[in-house]
């Protein structure tokens, strides 16, 4: 049995270079932490430009409101404006989910069969090419200021894009699950729930995200022209009145709901495809 | 393993006939007058990657249609199970066995073969590893008996133990009137190939005929 020569095992140890030593200190600031700090940045960047340009007057009033002029206009305004704010909110929202299921399961039936494709195609594409909001007066003189006109107006106006959208989604099956079908013969437009959904849910939420920008839209100029409330309606009547922070406050809170909307719509979907981020 | 047939009964398959065979692929002549003749009802395709034995696979399960054929088993009511996993990643492995080879939970459990995975079937298929999937989608296929079984390399993603496991189902399911034909790089499958006629592509293009490299004892 050998015996370690520790007197030769330093020597060779000695000559061996001499690694440099690793940096022991630590990064002064996280990656997610200087994410964050973007973040905030971008966020704060907006209203720190505006208050600048209002501090040093580069820009007047009658073109750009003062901040605090925007906050009394919370005040101003009758009634509240968080009640405006919430019926555009109740009609944007019962709109655009009305219109995301309507389109679901318009493009889900026009999937059935190639004749029923064939037979209600046309006709979807051509209304699909129809700006929503030209459709506005048509839909005033059918349901005057109700509040079913406007609901109605936000499904029309989204409902055929997500139509289509899904009925791409659900030809351009993947092969191997063409194949899977196939193999033990199953025709899979009968396989709505197990199979349909899902994967329509999978694909169609750049969709949705759009036809929610489509929406806000579609109910601001429905309340523009015939509302007697709502964000819509107070961006009318403050442009009679040169209430320019007004309107300010509008968009702004406008922006905030689309915002909102837009990520409860990613973190919800996101629950909804749950298999997808695991 | 011992092979444990589970009936008295040995159906006999029809074997695998394929004669006159020619198919172009993206301007490329893959198979030209391709003949192919076994009377075996196990068959394995070897070759290097990228040779046809997909695509051969494909054409007899009609997922791929010929240019010119004069003779190949028909297509109807062949199942294909490729290297890609299948399974429905939102159901779980019990319903994706049941919801498509159409039988009851209790008929699953009842199977031999349930035993092999059995512990991971209730999992949603997202949840499974790839070995578990690939466990799950030979077992739908070997509980469907199709007249033709086509596996493209069903042994993927698994190790030696359970390769040794599932070989004797795909070969008691060969005995039992399913011709079964699979494409497999491994080597660990004893049992499969002494049980089969083994074809070996050449890799060349296109593909006129594949030598016979053993026949089933």
């Amino acid at each position: 049995m050998q015996t370690l020569n520790h007197k030769k095992i330093a020597q060779e140890e000695e000559q061996l270079p001499v690694l440099a030593k690793p940096n022991k200190k630590a990064p002064r600031i996280s990656a997610s932490l200087k994410l964050k700090i973007l973040t905030a940045i971008g966020c704060l960047a907006g209203p720190a430009i505006w208050i600048c340009l209002k501090h040093f007057d580069i820009v007047s009033d009658r073109y750009l409101p003062a901040p605090i002029a925007v906050l009394d206009a919370f005040r101003e305004v009758e009634p509240n404006i968080l009640v405006h704010f919430a019926y555009t909110s109740f009609r944007l929202v019962a709109g655009f989910i009305a219109g995301a299921v309507a389109g679901i399961m318009i493009g889900i039936f026009i999937n059935r069969s190639e004749s029923i494709n064939r037979l209600l195609s046309p006709s979807l594409q051509s209304m699909r090419s129809i700006p929503a909001i030209a459709t506005v007066p048509f839909f005033l003189l059918w349901f005057g200021f109700s509040e079913w006109g406007k609901i109605i107006l936000v499904v029309t106006g989204i409902a055929f894009n997500v139509a289509i959208a899904t009925h791409q989604v659900l030809r351009d099956i993947p092969e191997k699950d063409r194949i899977l079908f196939k193999s033990f013969d199953i025709d899979p437009t009968t396989f709505v729930v197990q199979y349909s959904l899902p994967r329509i849910f999978e694909a169609l939420l750049p969709t949705l995200r759009f036809s929610l920008t489509t929406a806000v839209g579609v109910v601001i100029v429905s309340e523009l022209l015939g509302a007697q409330i709502g964000l819509g309606y107070l961006i009318q009547t403050s442009r009679s009145t040169f209430s320019i922070h007004v309107i300010f406050l509008c968009m702004l809170l406008l922006g905030v709901l689309n915002s909102l909307l837009d990520i409860a719509l990613t973190k919800g979907w996101s629950r909804l495809v749950y298999w997808k981020s695991n | 393993m011992a092979v444990s047939i589970q009936s008295c009964i040995i159906l006999t398959s029809e074997g695998l006939q394929v004669v006159g065979l020619s198919y172009i692929r993206d301007g490329v002549q893959v198979f030209k007058d391709f003949s192919l003749q076994s009377a075996a009802s196990l068959i394995v395709l070897r070759g290097a990657s990228g040779c046809g034995k997909t695509t051969l696979l494909k054409l007899l399960s009609g997922h791929l249609q010929p240019q010119r054929v004069e003779y190949m088993p028909s297509a109807k009511g062949s199942c294909l199970v490729l290297q890609e996993d299948s399974l429905l990643p939102w159901m779980t492995g019990m319903e994706n066995i049941c919801k498509f080879a159409k039988i009851s939970s209790c008929e699953v459990c009842q199977h031999p073969m349930y035993k092999l995975i059995s512990r991971f079937v209730d999992k949603k298929a997202y949840q499974m590893s790839y070995g578990q999937r690939r466990m799950v989608e030979l077992f739908r296929a070997i509980i469907h008996r199709p007249p033709y079984l086509y596996l493209d390399e069903p042994f993927n993603f698994l190790d030696e133990i359970n390769i040794n496991a599932v070989a004797p189902f795909l070969v008691e399911l060969s005995l039992t009137g399913t011709t079964v034909v699979l494409s497999n790089h491994h080597k660990e499958d004893i049992e499969i190939q002494r049980s089969a006629d083994v074809f070996k592509f050449d890799g060349k293009f296109p593909v006129n005929s594949i030598d016979c490299l053993s026949r089933q004892v």
